[in-house]
Parts: C-alpha cells; sequence; structure tokens
C-alpha cells in the first residue's frame, strides 16, 4: 500500500513539473523584454508596461509584459548567453540591427505591413540604421541623428570665448579648446575638450568617428571588403594624429579627467561631442550645467550622422510568442506612443510629424537642422561591426596613450580589420 | 572492486555506515564538480576545433585555430599582463602574509592576537568586486584619496590605474590587499603547529632569533609556503574580476588578462571555439606551473 502512494505521488510531482515549466500548460504566458535605458529606468518600463496592461491586454488577455533594464556594459555576454540556451531568451529586444540580424542571426524581419508603414513613417535619415540587406528589423528607440557639439557657455565666458560663436572647423575647436583648459598636479583638471578614454574601446572608435569623417576619411571601403587603403589611409592617419594630439601634444583634452559626460556635468569640460539624448540627460541630471549644442565641426567636410550605433527594440527570431510580440510592436510603434516615449527619454521621436514639431524650441534644434540639410557619413552595417569597432577602438587609444603614432596604430589595425570584413562571406 | 562497492552500498557494519555517510555527504559536491567542470572537457575540445560564426553556425578548422591565436598580439599582450600580475603579486602576498603572521604569532593577549587575525582576514572575504571598485575611487587621480595623502606629504601624485604602467602594479596592491588574509591565516595554523621545544632547544644552543626563523620557522612552514604559493598561482592566473571592474582591460589593453581576453572572446565577440583554446592553453600554463612547482618544493616538505 505505501509502496502504492509513493509511486502515485511520484507520477502526480512529474506531471505538475512537465506542465509548470516555462512554455508548460500551466505557464503563464510573459513577454520578456530587455532593453539598457537605465537612464530613465522606471519611467520607461512603467510606461512600457502601463501600455501593456491597461491596453493591449485587452487584445491578448493571457500575456503579461516583463520589461527588465540589463545594465549596458556586460549586455552582449548576457545576449549572447540568454540566445545561445534559448531558453528565457527576450521575446523582444533592445541592440543594433546589423549585429543582431546579421552577426547573431537572432532578430527577425518585420511583418511585410510594417515593411511599408514603418518605411512611411519613419524620418528618413534614419531608416538605413534599423534596415539589414535592405529589411526592418527593428524600431529605433528615438531618432538618433549622432553627435553634436556641446559647450559651457558660462566656461565659454570665463575663458573670454564668445558663446554666440562656437567653433565650426577642427581647427577653430582646437583654438577654442586651448583657454579654458586648466591645469593641476595631475595635469588637467578642467578639459577644453573632453573626450572618451575609458570603457569598452568601441565606444572609443565610436567617439572618433566624427574626427575622421570631417577629414574625410572612413573606417573601411563601401563594398564592406576592405580596410585598407581606408583605414589607413592619409585622412584617416591625419584625423586620428589630431585627435591624439588634442591630448598628448596640445594637452586640452585628458585621459584622467573621467568619462566626458560626467566631466561636462560637473563643470569640468568645456566642451564634448555627444548625441541628442543628451539634452534630456542634462536636464534631469544636470540643470545647473548652462549649456548650448552647436553642429559639428567640419575639416575637410561636415563629418553629417557619424555613429556606429544606433539602439532599436527587435523581435527574437524563435520567441514561442512571436506573432504577439508583432502586434506588441505595431501598437507602441504609434504616434502617441512615440510622443510619450520621447518627453520620458529626452530624445527625437521616431515619426517624421512628430519629430518636426518636437525638435522646435529644443537646444540642439539648429544643430538637427544642419545635419538634416546635409549628407551623412557612412553608416558601417557590417554583421561583426563590434568587433570590428573593438579593433578600430584599441588603435585609438594606443595613439591616445602615446603608445603608438595613428600611423603605426592604423597600419597595424587595417589588416585587423580586413580579416574580420572576410568573416560575414563566410555566413552567406 | 566490485565487492568494495557492493561492501559500501549493502555493509551493515559500523565502518562501512560511517563511509557511506561520509560519501553521502561528499556526493553533491563531487557531482557539481564533475558536472560543471569535468563533464564539459570533451565540449571544450569539441569548441576548440570549430570557428563559430553567429549562433548557429559553426565551422571545423583543426589545429588552424590554435596556431591563429599564436600569432595574435593581443593574445600575448593578455598573457604578459597575467604573467607579470603574478610575478608582482605571489612574492608580495606570500612575504607580506607571513610577515604578519609572525607578528601576530608574537602577540601573546588571545583576544589582541584574534583581534588582528579578524581584521587582516576581513578583506579576503569582501567581494572583489566590491573592492575594486573601493580601490578605483581610492586611485581616482583628481579626487582619490591617495593622490590627495600625496599631496599632502609632498609626494607627486600619479594617474594610477590610467597610467599603462602603473596599472598593473596598482591592480597588485589591490590583490595583495584581498589576498594577504588567507596566507595570513594558513601561517599562523602552521606556526601554532610548531613545537616550542625546537625552539627551546635552539636558544640553549645559541641560536639568536634570525636563526631559529632560518632554522627551524621556515623549514617547518615548508608545507604552508608550498600551499600558498599554489593557491596564489592559480589565483593570480586566473584573474578577471579586478581588471574586469577596475579597468576593463585598459588603459590600452596594458590590464587585459588572459581570462578577461577569453571572457570578451567568449561573450563580446560571440567566439566560443576561440575561447574554447584559449582556456586549454591557459589550462595547460597553470597545470605546468603548479607541476613544476610541487616537483621542485615536494623534496623540502618537512612533516
Amino acid at each position: 500500500m505505501g509502496k502504492k502512494i509513493r509511486q502515485v505521488l511520484m507520477v502526480f510531482s512529474l506531471v505538475l513539473l512537465i506542465v509548470s515549466y516555462p512554455g508548460g500548460v500551466l505557464a503563464e504566458k510573459v513577454i520578456n523584454y530587455w532593453n539598457f535605458v537605465s537612464e530613465y529606468e522606471a519611467a520607461y518600463k512603467d510606461y512600457y508596461t502601463k501600455v501593456f496592461s491597461e491596453e493591449f491586454q485587452k487584445l491578448h488577455p493571457d500575456f503579461r509584459l516583463n520589461a527588465v533594464t540589463i545594465p549596458y556594459e556586460g549586455s552582449d555576454a548576457k545576449y549572447i548567453a540568454a540566445f545561445s540556451a534559448r531558453i528565457n531568451a527576450p521575446d523582444m529586444f533592445v541592440g543594433k540591427v546589423p549585429y543582431f540580424a546579421g552577426g547573431l542571426g537572432v532578430a527577425d524581419p518585420a511583418p511585410a505591413d510594417l515593411q511599408r508603414i514603418w518605411g512611411e513613417v519613419m524620418v528618413e535619415k534614419i531608416q538605413d540604421f534599423v534596415k539589414y540587406e535592405g529589411k526592418f528589423y527593428g524600431w529605433p528607440l528615438e531618432t538618433d541623428l549622432g553627435m553634436t557639439l556641446f559647450y559651457n557657455v558660462d566656461i565659454f565666458k570665463q575663458a573670454g570665448l564668445d558663446p554666440e560663436n562656437p567653433p565650426t572647423t577642427l581647427t577653430e575647436l582646437l583654438e577654442y579648446a586651448k583657454k579654458p583648459t586648466k591645469y593641476g598636479p595631475t595635469g588637467v583638471t578642467q578639459a577644453g575638450f573632453a573626450l572618451r578614454y575609458s570603457g569598452n574601446p568601441r565606444g572609443i572608435a565610436d567617439k572618433w568617428l566624427p574626427f575622421l569623417h570631417a577629414f574625410g576619411g572612413r573606417l573601411y571601403g563601401p563594398q564592406g571588403k576592405k580596410a585598407s587603403g581606408y583605414l589607413d589611409a592619409p585622412a584617416a592617419i591625419e584625423s586620428l594624429q589630431f585627435y591624439g594630439d588634442l591630448v598628448n601634444k596640445y594637452k586640452v583634452s585628458s585621459v584622467t579627467i573621467g568619462k566626458p559626460m560626467d566631466a561636462f556635468s560637473r563643470g569640468r569640460a568645456a566642451m564634448l561631442y555627444r548625441e541628442s539624448w543628451v539634452v534630456g540627460w542634462l536636464d534631469q541630471n544636470a540643470p545647473d550645467i548652462n549649456y548650448r549644442v552647436a553642429p559639428l565641426c567640419k575639416q575637410e567636410r561636415y563629418p553629417g550622422i557619424s555613429l556606429l550605433f544606433t539602439q532599436s527594440n527587435m523581435v527574437y527570431k524563435f520567441s514561442p510568442y512571436k506573432d504577439v510580440v508583432w502586434d506588441w510592436m505595431r501598437f507602441i510603434t504609434s504616434k502617441k506612443h512615440d510622443v510619450n516615449i520621447a518627453k520620458i527619454l529626452g530624445t527625437l521621436p521616431v515619426f517624421a510629424e512628430n519629430f518636426k514639431k518636437m525638435m522646435r524650441g529644443r537646444p540642439d534644434e539648429e544643430a538637427v537642422k544642419v545635419i538634416l540639410e546635409n549628407p551623412s557619413s557612412p553608416y558601417y552595417e557590417d554583421p561583426f561591426i563590434n568587433e570590428i569597432a573593438f579593433r578600430i577602438g584599441e588603435a585609438v587609444l594606443e595613439v591616445l596613450f602615446n603608445k603608438k603614432t595613428a600611423e603605426e596604430a592604423l597600419k597595424d589595425a587595417a589588416p585587423d580589420v580586413d580579416a574580420l570584413l572576410a568573416r560575414k562571406e563566410l555566413i552567406k | 572492486m566490485k565487492e568494495k562497492v557492493k561492501k559500501l552500498i549493502l555493509g551493515k557494519s559500523l565502518r562501512e555506515k560511517q563511509l557511506r555517510t561520509a560519501y553521502l555527504f561528499i556526493a553533491p559536491c563531487i557531482a557539481y564538480f564533475f558536472l560543471i567542470f569535468i563533464a564539459q572537457i570533451p565540449h571544450i575540445l569539441y569548441l576548440s576545433f570549430h570557428a563559430f560564426f553567429g549562433l548557429d553556425f559553426s565551422k571545423y578548422v583543426g589545429l588552424s585555430q590554435f596556431l591563429g591565436i599564436l600569432r595574435e598580439k593581443l593574445f600575448w599582450a593578455s598573457m604578459w599582463n597575467t604573467l607579470y600580475f603574478s610575478c608582482l603579486s605571489i612574492p608580495s602576498v606570500l612575504g607580506l602574509s607571513l610577515g604578519i603572521a609572525l607578528l601576530i604569532h608574537y602577540i601573546k593577549t588571545r583576544i589582541i592576537k584574534d583581534f588582528f587575525k579578524a581584521l587582516y582576514f576581513l578583506p579576503t572575504v569582501c567581494s572583489l568586486v566590491a573592492a575594486a571598485l573601493i580601490w578605483s575611487w581610492i586611485y581616482e587621480p583628481n579626487i582619490g584619496l591617495l593622490n590627495n595623502l600625496f599631496l599632502k606629504i609632498g609626494l607627486l601624485p600619479q594617474t594610477w590605474l590610467h597610467n599603462p604602467y602603473l596599472v598593473i602594479p596598482s591592480l597588485v596592491i589591490m590583490n595583495v590587499w584581498v589576498r594577504l588574509g588567507l596566507g595570513m591565516i594558513i601561517f599562523v595554523a602552521g606556526l601554532e603547529s610548531i613545537p616550542a621545544v625546537y625552539y627551546e632547544a635552539a636558544r640553549i644552543d645559541g641560536a639568536n632569533r634570525l636563526q631559529q626563523f632560518l632554522r627551524i620557522t621556515l623549514p617547518l612552514l615548508n608545507p604552508q609556503i608550498m600551499l600558498v604559493l599554489i593557491l596564489e598561482t592559480i589565483f593570480t592566473l586566473q584573474i578577471f574580476d579586478l581588471p574586469y571592474v577596475a579597468t576593463e582591460g585598459g588603459p590600452a589593453n596594458a590590464s587585459r588578462t588572459i581570462v578577461l581576453h577569453l571572457y570578451q572572446t567568449a561573450f563580446k565577440w560571440n567566439r566560443p571555439g576561440k575561447a574554447s583554446a584559449i582556456s586549454l592553453y591557459l589550462f595547460a600554463m597553470i597545470l605546468i606551473l603548479t607541476v613544476v612547482q610541487w616537483k621542485i618544493s615536494r623534496k623540502r616538505v618537512m612533516y
């Protein structure tokens, strides 16, 4: 009798285990959304969750949204681990389209109706950033038009510079940066121009890009096959040497002053290059900083949109709830929600119509107009752009820390980048 | 063998029951070790002979992956940084922990002795991540505690973690601060196990303190010295947390260690095959060094 009871209990436990495991019959249907919008974590997550539970659930009552913020640093490892395992992988996630669509092959292309609609409503300048091989894969978090020049008006005035006439060329930028720079026992204590020198080399490559494009250079050829002849061309070498000279020769920048955003928000940097989302960030985190925004400086040419990464919401190709997630994407990528999300994040909305309205009166309005009126610089959509940017960032660091000249660093990097560019031929 | 296993499972004698209980207690640990470490070895070997593109596509590449790694400057830079870190850290931990253990050993009052033991051991139980964050602030060039102290005593402030030449010594100081306690506890236990009669006999024979230390203490501490040496070697060769949190391998790869390189290869660039090959190189290096240490020190170990 005892043996029979034990057997029945075992069978019952087994059945209960089977039906309640993730994806089982009794399991709750949860759409997991991973994002790294950490700056406004609570507000952004709350908005998404609120819209899902109050509005979207009327269409799909048995689903729930679980919005999770993961730290940006270390997000690569989390994504790779989750997508490799497939179990508990996010159904919807934020990232860069070429990498997730091409490099990892985990992003799902948008359905036909969204391919058409997104092409009609999205700001035209950013559409290529969320496409891979001509198809939309993601809806951007914002209209990211790359970097602009942020400058501290008070520091300008103290240094005898006219805040109504910010620098327009890189040569002027250097001259302007010399005046507000201050020095202490360990070097620069107030930077004329704050540049990125720590953290992921990918980000460091990204911040050098406007300089590269201003000198007329590019990272690799338009066919995406070769970096040799481009990355080690005279224009690229000259731009990187100029960039490194800001630190080593002219000492208007520093590799000890801390992160550029931190330095700028604490009034320890006169100028920096950053993206438009910083407008909202500064309003929230450093409202005392009296700043203005100007277009990027040109040299041989105006650099235009110079960015390596634009973050988009994408759908996981192997999500068991893929259809529902695409329904959710249709729902959340509406004009009304686009405006609300832009207000929460302090960014520029994605709908062209919303973008035109919300751009008015922003500190970066004029700078954004200049971006829109000028041609964009190349967008680098290689599926292995993460690793390519990492290698290039290493070259930039070698120059910033005076370990190599720009020519040595780029001539060493170019063959490595050639090898990385060749990898995509193997996945075709 | 079969008989022994049968006796272990079915035996009714006290000894057999005690053995069975003992094995049951250690079974979860052994199972964990087997599943997480040993059972993965064939998988790692398989991965190391394949190159991966995306998450679903891999290609057999044989030994070319291993040879390719040996041609990479970043691999050798990471190896060099790791060895440099180890060469500075191991003797520092060994020397300092022995020195502190000796000082603590000579304290007569038990409560004061225990207080200092706890004090020096506290950083050991502190998370390496927390230690890295605390020390990052101490090392901050403009507002950090260390440079402010330097300024007050008239020394030139340094850029510490932002200086490619100082970053490894700075990380070594962090590591020594964390690891000191463990070596100290081991040496204190070793010192307390040395019979006092040896010192009495040496004193009668006219030996001074230094001679007693060199002729009695050091030789009898050989097992502990070897233990700390091997533990520190294995630990420092696998150092990851400190450089990952404090410097992310910077500036300009000056503090990129081999495990950090392995981690980034696997999880930033999605190259599990290459990372597996690097891990095999690391395993071989640690094994060889440990065996060499064992063989050199074994003859001198006195029990």
